[in-house]
């Protein structure tokens, strides 16, 4: 009887810590999750200190050729490419948490390009990411130029933040996709709509022909096509 | 203890059990050993369902909670909207009263400032709710356009002008509409004051926009407004004034230019054609084993926009600088005397701005943009579009103000002579010819000077900023 007990009771342990194993689980997984896209990366446009360590390094383990100059360039991507690739890693060129470790060095808080930044750039970024980071890269300054033309427009609000927080305005925002931390292209797509380039040729709106369901819109006269957007 | 075999005698197991016993006792274990293995089930089962319950029991009341505080918090949110956006129209339509009775200037300026304050109070919190409905747009449209055109009008009172007739007509005109936008927001009003709420089952926020429905029907009479200033009717209609009376060009035509102006370009293909305001062929081609695009206008052939991506080998001329660099290329894309203006450095890339020098005099509303890699020094974009809006042959006055006069009107020493630059004015719909000067104090400023009127036109002030290089604003 004392056998039974025991065995009834380790057994109900088990199921326990089994039970909330799977339920603790999960919310670590989440936690890792956002901590990797809070994290700070060093990517090709990134400058500063870390960046010196990072070539510094490289170059001393013979991956990278060129100047240490603190400046993340085509040839400090290759570089860290070709490290990725020997030791195993993901290679993307970028340097996230698993690379910065392999290569011994700890990312701060802030590298410079998420450091002092300009929020214009910072959202327009994000609503690229959030909206057409599958298109192309004219696609993406496309989308960046309709919020941009938004703000120019009398229809619209009048500055950045109010056009792309305007309730209805952008999917991403409605399903939290801006949220997501927006990568390199995104940004430079940013970067070359608020230096005035505008593929739309002032246009106000775009919508996907293939899911688009809004009656008016798509009445519109679509005036072109990129990737999966018609702008109009 | 005895027990009877097959062969009469008694076997004894060595405890002195008959062996018959013995396997019954066994089997007697096992079933134990199943039973205590259910019980075991049973019993995880029952504390793991009621630990599994208490848990999500806890978390469903503490999201229920959380939910409850989102939504009041939301509900505060678009009531504090709702009732500053009140405030907002209750002000533009009552100033818009007073301003058709005002007779002074003085007056009439302040009120037309009040008008602007107003508006752009009401634009704001308008925002905060749906913007894809047409009706809420056009509501927008006639805030952000009563403000645009009221700072207009104190400018022009400013500047010592009167009010014509025909700005009388149009502030008539504005006059309805704002008593329209009041009595839409009246309707909501009486549902939240029978107590409704914004966020719930048939709430007020789904029923908001349908408020503005009228300002969407067809019969809805919207004047069109030109003035020189933000939100102007004149901006959407914006056309190409650079591209009039050239010639049109067809798919072939655009090929061979395109093979003209990239010299060795391959597997030219053409990728259709944009309908927008600048309409133009499009076409993709490989230059050196890399894919490029450019943007040919209809009229005229002119290359409007250039992109690629750079190539891992450096340019043959890599020590070249930027700025000559992007002249040469404006150069070869059909761009001549063209002086740069601007330049800045962001992400990797330099971002140069070229203007068009006639007579002495730099043309800053037809930029041209060139962007180059910095790692290989190639140019991997260019983009001409300002310049096809505005480029055209002007009839350039001569200053009647001198230098020397310009430079007293400054507030700061300039470190340079002034030059003579012409300089887009209310939103691009105006040109002003005027001295430019760069100040140093704290920062540096750039302080435009009218060479007619010697009134201060522009004051611009360099930002510098890690993520986009320097900037004006």
């Amino acid at each position: 009887m004392k056998n039974k007990k025991i065995v009834v009771g380790v057994l109900s342990v088990a199921f326990v810590v089994l039970f909330t194993g799977i339920l603790s689980g999960t919310f670590s997984a989440r936690t890792e999750i956002f901590e990797i896209a809070e994290g700070a990366v060093l990517k090709s446009g990134s400058r500063g200190a870390d960046v010196k360590t990072v070539q510094t390094r490289l170059k001393s383990w013979g991956y990278y050729k060129g100047s240490v100059d603190g400046i993340y360039g085509k040839q400090t991507v290759s570089a860290v490419k070709l490290f990725q690739k020997r030791n195993g890693l993901v290679a993307d060129g970028i340097v996230g948490a698993k690379t910065a470790s392999a290569i011994g060095i700890r990312l701060g808080g802030s590298s410079s390009s998420g450091g002092v930044s300009s929020s214009d750039l910072n959202l327009l970024a994000r609503v690229i990411y959030g909206e057409a980071r599958g298109e192309p890269y004219t696609g993406q300054v496309a989308v960046a130029a309709v919020v941009l033309n938004r703000v120019k427009s009398a229809s619209f609000p009048n500055t950045i933040a109010g056009v792309i927080y305007q309730s209805g305005a952008f999917d991403c925002v409605a399903d939290g996709q801006i949220n997501l931390t927006p990568n390199a292209t995104a940004r430079n797509a940013a970067q070359d709509a608020l230096n005035g380039w505008d593929p739309t040729y002032g246009c106000l709106f775009y919508y996907n022909p293939k899911t688009a369901t809004n009656k008016w819109m798509l009445s519109r006269p679509v005036k072109l096509s990129i990737g999966n957007h018609a702008f109009c | 203890m005895k027990s009877e075999n097959i062969y009469g005698t008694t076997e004894v197991t060595k405890e002195g059990k008959p062996l018959n016993e013995g396997r019954k006792e066994k089997n007697r274990e096992k079933r134990g050993v199943i039973y205590a293995l259910g019980m075991a089930i049973i019993h995880a089962l029952g504390v793991g369902a009621i630990v599994g319950l208490s848990v999500a029991l806890h978390f469903s009341q503490e999201k229920l909670h959380h939910q409850v505080t989102y939504q009041n918090q939301m509900e505060s949110v678009y009531a504090r909207a709702y009732y500053s956006l009140l405030d907002g129209v209750n002000d533009m339509d009552t100033t818009l009263a007073k301003l058709t009775v005002a007779r002074s200037r003085e007056k009439q300026e302040s009120l037309l400032y009040d008008i602007w304050c107003a508006s752009t109070l009401a634009e704001e919190y308008l925002a905060t709710f749906g913007g894809e409905d047409e009706g809420v747009r056009t509501a927008v449209k006639f805030v952000n356009q009563l403000g645009g055109y009221s700072q207009h009008l104190a400018g022009k009172l400013s500047r010592g002008e009167s009010l014509t007739e025909k700005d009388r007509t149009t502030l008539e005109k504005m006059r309805p509409m704002a008593s329209k936008l009041k009595e839409s927001l009246q309707h909501i009003n009486g549902d939240l004051n029978n107590g409704k709420l914004f966020i719930e089952d048939n709430g007020v926020l789904g029923e908001f926009s349908k408020a503005f429905s009228v300002f969407a029907e067809p019969d809805f009479n919207y004047p069109q407004m030109i003035y020189d200033g933000p939100f102007s009717d004149g901006l959407e209609i914006m056309t190409a004034k650079g591209l009039e009376g050239m010639k049109d060009i067809d798919e072939k035509e655009g090929r061979k230019i395109v093979e003209k102006l990239f010299e060795g370009a391959t597997s030219i293909e053409h990728i259709g054609r944009f309908d927008g305001r600048i309409p133009t062929e499009n076409y993709s081609f490989e230059i050196n084993g890399i894919k490029a695009y450019v943007q040919l206008s209809v009229k005229g052939g002119r290359v409007i926009n250039y992109s690629m991506t750079a190539t891992n080998e450096n340019d043959s001329d890599i020590a070249v600088n930027a700025g000559e660099k992007a002249v040469a290329f404006a150069k070869q894309m059909g761009y001549k005397n063209m002086k740069v203006v601007w330049s800045a450095n962001a992400h990797g890339h330099t971002f140069v701005n070229l203007a068009p020098v006639e007579e002495g005099i730099i043309l800053y509303p037809d930029l041209v943009k060139v962007k180059i890699d910095n790692e290989s020094g190639q140019v991997i974009g260019f983009d001409s579009a300002h310049h096809a809006y505005n480029h055209r042959k002007r009839s350039l006055e001569k200053p009647t103000i001198s230098e020397a006069e310009a430079r007293e009107r400054l507030s700061l020493t300039p470190i340079a002579e002034g030059r003579l630059t012409l300089i887009p004015e209310g939103d691009g719909q105006k040109e002003a010819l005027c001295y430019e000067y760069q100040c140093e104090s704290e920062g540096t400023y750039f302080v435009y000077i009218d060479a007619m009127t010697g009134a201060e036109a522009e004051i611009l002030y360099v930002i510098d900023d890690v993520d986009q290089g320097q900037s004006l604003m």
